[in-house]
């Protein structure tokens, strides 16, 4: 290392002394040692830096600024909750009806006598539209699908790829990635109207056969526990569209 | 999650607020950047797997928003002060000692902008050159380079200033001086 580049070193050393055990540095500041000539012109650079750390130091910050960033998180709302509760009220009724209805009369819900069918794809529905109505956390809640796919990418969890559902982009409203049977599920919600929320669920099929599911170019329209549902596979996902709302109708959103 | 960005918010946001300022030249445009980039940290800072680079992160997001800001609504001007430079002295450190913040933090945001982002972050230090050059995404040597010359230029402007407060003490006397001898006269 000659005194150049020494100097040169010497000269990105914080006057707080946080790089002295930088390998180049130690290597720059044991060169000063033995040349009286750096050596006094780092103690200088130093001095010099020292003052304009100091005064850079005192730079005022706007005092509401600290609280501005703290409030701003909040209006975020990121894990915002998503639970009316009229309707969570509303619904645990219903499922506590339909079980006892189940009990009595097994053959009018489901031939096999269960109320969830246990065949891959109508389980998956079934469940679906069970976790509608209980109300869930959306991980993040913003009207920017680019934001919501990166979530998705981040999650490993399946995109949306659907010509059918690639209007309702515009409604997006939030999003969450979780985990079915092990595995990945994306669930994007849209406001399609102020009182009209739906859900779309995409299971990359993929990874797994899912049994009861409607062939291609079908789509497959369904009331399920009174919400509406529509069902299609598309680009190797299933996709599981679920009005929120009972007597909300998710065909004309399609 | 909650506590965890409240204490990334106390530790942080005031040199993120002077890189800011350094920057855009403009408080409210500092805040704005400041604001943003812990919007970008609460919606996107889980991607960050490596969480002792949070510092980093949060100043190469600050710099790509002012740079993505810039980019959409204008170009900042740019100061020549290279044509002024033989007439300068060089500063002093008493110099600027006697010098209040305000005007150091002016002088370093009229450094040229290819130099100013690498020296507010090595004036606040937070960061070492090494991390200075990751947060500006810039190779190390050049972030030496730029310290070296952006210094240079900072200490002219701040020779500037004083030379011109000192000129404005000294007229300011001369004009108590001839008032005093008008009023006797």
């Amino acid at each position: 290392m000659d005194k150049e580049e020494a100097k040169l070193i010497l000269g990105c050393y914080r006057p707080n002394g946080r790089d002295a055990s930088d390998p180049e540095m130690r290597q720059a500041l044991e060169l000063a040692e033995h040349d009286p000539e750096l050596s006094i012109w780092f103690k200088r650079e130093q001095e010099i830096d020292s003052v304009i750390c100091q005064k850079v130091s005192e730079c005022q910050v706007p005092e509401s600024l600290k609280t501005s960033i703290i409030a701003g998180r909040k209006l975020v709302k990121i894990n915002s909750r998503f639970k009316p509760p009229q309707l969570l009220a509303m619904a645990a009724v219903l499922i506590a009806l339909i079980a006892v209805s189940v009990v009595i009369f097994p053959g009018d819900q489901n031939p096999g006598g269960s109320f969830i069918a246990q065949d891959g794809f109508l389980k998956f529905r079934s469940e679906m539209v069970q976790f509608v109505q209980s109300g869930f956390e959306l991980d993040v809640q913003t009207g920017d699908t680019e934001e919501l796919n990166q979530w998705f990418m981040q999650h490993s969890s399946p995109l949306i790829d659907s010509d059918a559902a690639q209007h309702l982009a515009q409604h997006a409203m939030g999003c969450k990635a979780f985990r079915w049977d092990g595995k990945p599920v994306s669930l994007m919600c849209y406001r399609v109207d102020e009182d009209q929320v739906l859900h779309l669920f995409v299971m990359d099929l993929q990874q797994q056969e899912l049994g009861g599911l409607p062939q291609q170019d079908t789509k497959l329209l369904e009331t399920v526990n009174q919400r509406s549902t529509a069902s299609w596979q598309e680009n190797g996902k299933a996709y599981l569209l679920v009005a929120h709302t009972p007597g909300i109708k998710v065909a004309p959103f399609l | 999650m909650e506590l965890e960005f409240d204490a990334l918010v106390e530790m942080y946001y005031q040199p993120l607020y002077r890189f800011a300022y350094s920057l855009s030249k403009r408080e409210a445009d500092a805040a704005d950047l400041t604001q943003q980039t812990f919007y970008k940290w609460a919606t996107k800072g889980n991607q960050l797997k490596d969480k002792s680079k949070v510092k980093t992160w949060l100043f190469t997001t600050l710099h790509r928003e002012f740079l993505g800001s810039r980019r959409r609504y204008q170009r900042f001007p740019h100061h020549e002060v290279g044509d002024v430079e033989h007439e300068l002295p060089a500063v002093e450190p008493g110099m600027a000692r006697e010098m209040d913040g305000g005007s150091v933090m002016e002088a370093l945001t009229e450094v040229d902008e290819m130099y100013r982002g690498p020296l507010t972050l090595f004036y606040l230090q937070d960061l070492s050159y090494k991390e200075i050059s990751t947060a500006l995404e810039l190779p190390i040597g050049t972030v030496m380079s730029r310290l070296s010359r952006g210094k240079e230029q900072l200490r002219m402007l701040l020779a500037a200033k004083a030379g011109r407060q000192r000129r404005k003490v000294i007229s300011l006397e001369q004009d108590l001086e001839q008032n005093k001898d008008e009023h006797h006269g």
